[in-house]
């Protein structure tokens, strides 16, 4: 599984000697020996004639195996005037079908040992199924339940949507959540995108007819890709899916492709006001179209520099030098049509203002002045070693790959992704950021308006928005001759 | 305020949900395990070394665990094995500077923690496998000679009682959990709370941290268990060079002796001032964990409380008539004492039916034997379980260090781990019938209803 040809020099570095006798103390660490850097076997891929794409990744020899199928057209294919359907349809799928009630289905999944997820992302559905292996088949018939004869009462269907209200009544307490829902609204405001930042008012809109219809638009073969990971092969594998599934009816049109991210058209400022909030989280971003394999692995390098661990620039800044954050840290999503740079933390009222122009400095930063090649060195050095810690488990693995498929990535980026990582330098990090850092950012505060209005003086314009993120004012400061 | 520690079970929702006896990997899971069979030896000053080789992916993991816990805290000096955990966290040594190893770790892409229960203290770590040996270094020195200062003892008491506070204001039920620790348990060393007491904290001294640190922190009363991409020959080279040297200290005698406890039902109630609604707190004393009883205990555990399917899930949180609004528990065990618990919260009228629902389905596994399906299933889960807790590298280490700790008092080791398991899947549907008649029965329970202040 791995390559040992290529060995990481930056990881060689440090420490004295370690060869004293066992019974003395050892004063100094140890040195690094040399790191295989991971080359993962590439995915082998079949697919049926009814245009279902089927995936096999080897993972051995753990007796866990994993079923993702990936439906496209996640929360950009539920239809603008009702978004939020496609989170109603991954509550409901598997909760019965035409042959188990719904405690069936839960013994069913249980007595193979399993453990049934459904969730919707922007761009697809998926559902997800950990299984011990000698349960591959039952597992497989189960989905073929699922996906051919499934049940939507209204009983269920009133169920599914309690159980979203509930959870976004719960999330929303969150000040993070409340931003980062603002901040994507106004990212992808009149993409496809959008329906995925949905509020609890779009839920009395729904009705069991439109999930129905939902769920038949999107789930046909030619429009899915099974995943399974584990000790299996492709050839068994493809019998086995056959056996099951080969009734599934291909069947058009598909839901459109979604087209590519824009970046924001200006810097702008949003306030969402949650009169008792103690803190401030402040949620900035910017969005960009789809980027090949060596870019992403850039974008990766520079998010690390930027904010993507506590030793990064934006921790440091923010927290340990300013004292202004609880944490503050970025973040990559990445989606079919491109990738969201984001920015998140947690900070003292009384500093919001501060805080809010340090975390666009250091951004900025970074398309001004290049990174040190010792700064992208590190930045690789842990990229590298923190992929194979970060896939251990079988659900992670599993779990990384269909983020990947879900997002049109090539092998390349399970495969290789650490030799790609390899080959980025502070040249080729600076002339990304200074691509993506220089464009306008959005930034979304939520917090005390009250408690903040004298660090908010600053700023040119600010938009206001009710904790329900239904636009209130906006603030403009009067400019001087 | 860096510090990553994150006590897993100090208090409400820490249900030690490990049996005894449950800690196996067993014949069919080992058969199934990642890599060659787990080794054990042990080092001359009593460290126990385990490793558990599983070339798959360049990552290796390392578990230290002591036995060490609350149960040691004499009275007045709770709080101390908490504090202790912080300390080997954040604190350096004459080699080692303070935070160094957490920042070593931490920068090179792995992971790290600590989690203190009231008989075991564990801290781990997953790195990429070229760091092994300076981890290896790292653990021996916290492990070799703590620098325990007046000021890094003073910042983590600070922060210490800066948690309690939080998390007395903040986790509801956690007051509650206290009282009905203290119902159960009834004595000091097993129902006072790991996280110690505001008073006995803001006494404590710098010579008690010290003397505490080196009674249990010693290498007699820990394990070393080392798992994932792996050479064995040069990892017992590197373990005996870093921590053969260390002294060995006092021999903690292990306990084993039977709890005797009386038999009338025990039921309080309690003004709970954090709970957002009421809640029942129901337990039963199992007594010693290390009888057979406990591989049935595990099987009846899955029955009743684990997965959806499970007997109280199904009748007290379905979703077509859900009558509570939480529910959770499961064996809780404190050194040589074991418990059962169940906790669940509902609305003040249904309480009641909460409560007739749990005792109906007890005084049914009492008359009627389970039939073959659901044992299956129960087996099937409790499987699956042991699978998952060995399919990483780092739940492996834990997995092993945990069990070895574990049958070290009854003079197992992990190598009965394949027998343990086996015994496991013999359990008959008349074995549980018999234990429910023995533990659970309406003269053994006690019940804490917390009602809203």
């Amino acid at each position: 599984m791995k390559n040992a040809a290529a060995v990481l020099g930056i990881l060689l570095s440090v420490a004295g000697g370690n060869v004293l006798p066992a019974q003395e103390r050892i004063r100094k660490p140890p040195p690094f020996e040399p790191i295989d850097v991971l080359r993962l076997p590439p995915l082998q891929s079949h697919t049926f004639p009814n245009g279902l794409k089927l995936w096999i990744a080897a993972r051995d020899p753990a007796p866990v195996m994993s079923l993702h199928l990936i439906i496209g057209g996640g929360e950009c294919a539920s239809p603008p005037q009702l978004p939020g359907l496609a989170t109603l349809a991954a509550t409901v799928l598997g909760f019965s079908t035409e042959t188990r009630r719904p405690a069936e289905v839960e013994e069913a999944v249980e007595a193979i040992g399993g453990a049934l997820t459904a969730r919707a992302f922007p761009d697809v559905l998926r559902l997800g199924f950990h299984f011990l292996e000698e349960n591959v088949d039952d597992a497989l018939a189960l989905v073929g339940d699922i996906i051919l004869r499934p049940s939507f009462t209204e009983r269920a269907f009133q169920i599914a949507k309690t159980t979203v209200t509930y959870d976004l009544l719960e999330k929303e307490r969150d000040l993070e959540f409340a931003a980062k829902r603002l901040l994507l609204r106004q990212l992808f405001q009149g993409h496809p995108y959008e329906r995925f930042a949905f509020s609890r008012d779009a839920i009395r809109d729904w009705t069991l007819k439109d999930l129905v219809l939902f769920i038949d638009r999107i789930v046909r073969p030619n429009n899915a890709q099974l995943l399974l990971v584990g000790n299996v092969n492709i050839d068994t594998a493809s019998r086995k899916v056959s056996h099951v599934l080969n009734t599934w009816a291909r069947r058009d049109p598909l839901p459109a492709p979604v087209p590519a991210l824009r970046p924001p058209e200006r810097d702008r400022l949003a306030f969402i006001d949650v009169p008792r909030a103690k803190d401030c989280a402040i949620y900035a971003g910017t969005t960009l179209p789809p980027l090949a394999a060596a870019d992403s692995a850039a974008l990766a390098v520079l998010n690390q520099i930027v904010g993507g661990t506590q030793y990064s620039r934006l921790f440091m800044n923010l927290r340990e030098s300013n004292n202004y954050a609880y944490y503050a840290y970025s973040e990559i999503e990445t989606y079919r049509a491109g990738e969201a740079f984001l920015v998140r933390a947690v900070v003292t009222t009384d500093v919001i203002g501060p805080a809010v122009v340090q975390v666009l400095g250091e951004v900025r930063r970074l398309a001004k002045e290049p990174p040190s090649a010792q700064e992208v060195e590190q930045a690789k050095g842990y990229l590298i070693g923190r992929f194979p810690v970060s896939i251990e488990r079988p659900e992670a693995f599993s779990g990384r790959i269909a983020d990947i498929l879900s997002s049109n990535g090539g092998q390349d980026q399970w495969s290789r992704s650490s030799e790609i990582v390899i080959g980025v330098d502070a040249e080729r990090t600076f002339v990304l950021a200074q691509r993506i850092l220089a464009q306008p950012f959005l930034v979304v505060i939520a917090g005390a308006k009250e408690a903040c209005q004298s660090g908010l003086s600053g700023f040119d314009e600010i938009d206001f928005y009710d904790d329900k993120g239904q636009f209130v004012s906006r603030q403009t400061k009067r400019k001087e001759s | 305020m860096r510090s990553k520690t994150s006590a897993r079970s100090k208090a409400f929702g820490a249900w030690a949900c490990i049996a005894l006896l449950a800690l196996a990997g067993g014949t069919e899971a080992s058969q199934n395990l990642p890599g060659p069979p787990p080794t054990r030896s042990k080092l001359k000053n009593g460290l126990e070394v385990i490793l558990s080789p599983d070339p798959a992916l360049p990552v290796v993991a390392v578990v230290v665990a002591y036995q060490a816990g609350s149960v040691q805290e004499p009275p007045g000096k709770t709080g101390l094995a908490y504090l202790i955990e912080r300390l080997m966290m954040d604190a350096g040594t004459e080699y080692v500077a303070p935070f160094q190893h957490i920042n070593d770790i931490s920068r090179s892409g792995g992971t790290l923690n600590a989690d203190a229960y009231e008989d075991r203290t564990l801290f781990y770590q997953t790195i990429p496998s070229n760091q092994l040996a300076r981890v290896l270094w790292l653990e021996s020195e916290r492990m070799r000679g703590l620098q325990i200062t007046e000021a890094n003892f003073e910042r983590a008491r600070g922060l210490l009682l800066e948690d309690l506070r939080r998390r007395r204001s903040g986790e509801p039920y956690l007051a509650s959990l206290f009282a009905f620790d203290q119902l159960i348990y009834s004595e000091f060393a097993f129902s006072h709370p790991l996280l110690g007491s505001e008073d006995d904290i803001r006494d404590l001294t710098l010579e008690d941290v010290k003397s505490f640190y080196a009674s249990a922190y010693t290498p007699n009363n820990a394990v070393l268990a080392i798992a994932g991409n792996l050479n064995r020959a040069k990892t017992l080279d590197f373990a005996a060079r870093f921590f053969e040297s260390i002294p060995r200290g006092r021999d903690i005698p292990p306990s084993t002796e039977n709890w005797t406890y009386g038999r009338q039902p025990i039921e309080r109630s309690f003004e709970e001032p954090q709970a957002s609604s009421p809640a029942l707190f129901i337990g039963f004393r199992i007594g010693s964990p290390f009888s057979n009883d406990f591989y049935t205990l595990t099987l009846l555990d899955y029955i009743l409380l684990r997965g959806r399917s499970a007997r109280l899930p199904r009748r007290l949180l379905d979703r077509d008539a859900k009558i509570a609004y939480q529910l959770s528990g499961g064996i809780e065990r404190r050194q040589d004492r074991a418990v059962y618990k169940i906790f669940v919260t509902a609305s003040a009228p249904n309480i009641p039916a909460c409560r007739n629902v749990i005792f109906n389905e007890l005084e049914k596994l009492q008359r009627n034997f389970v039939s073959a399906d659901e044992l299956g299933r129960a087996k099937t889960r409790y499987r699956q379980n042991l699978v998952l807790r060995t399919s990483s590298a780092m739940d492996r280490a834990i997995h092993l260090a945990e069990s070895a700790l574990s049958l070290r008092p009854i003079g197992r080791t992990i190598d009965d781990l394949p027998a343990e398991f086996a015994k496991h899947m013999a359990v008959t549907d008349k074995d549980i019938v018999a234990i429910v008649n023995r533990h659970f029965s309406p003269e053994t329970r006690i019940v804490l209803d917390i009602r809203r202040r």
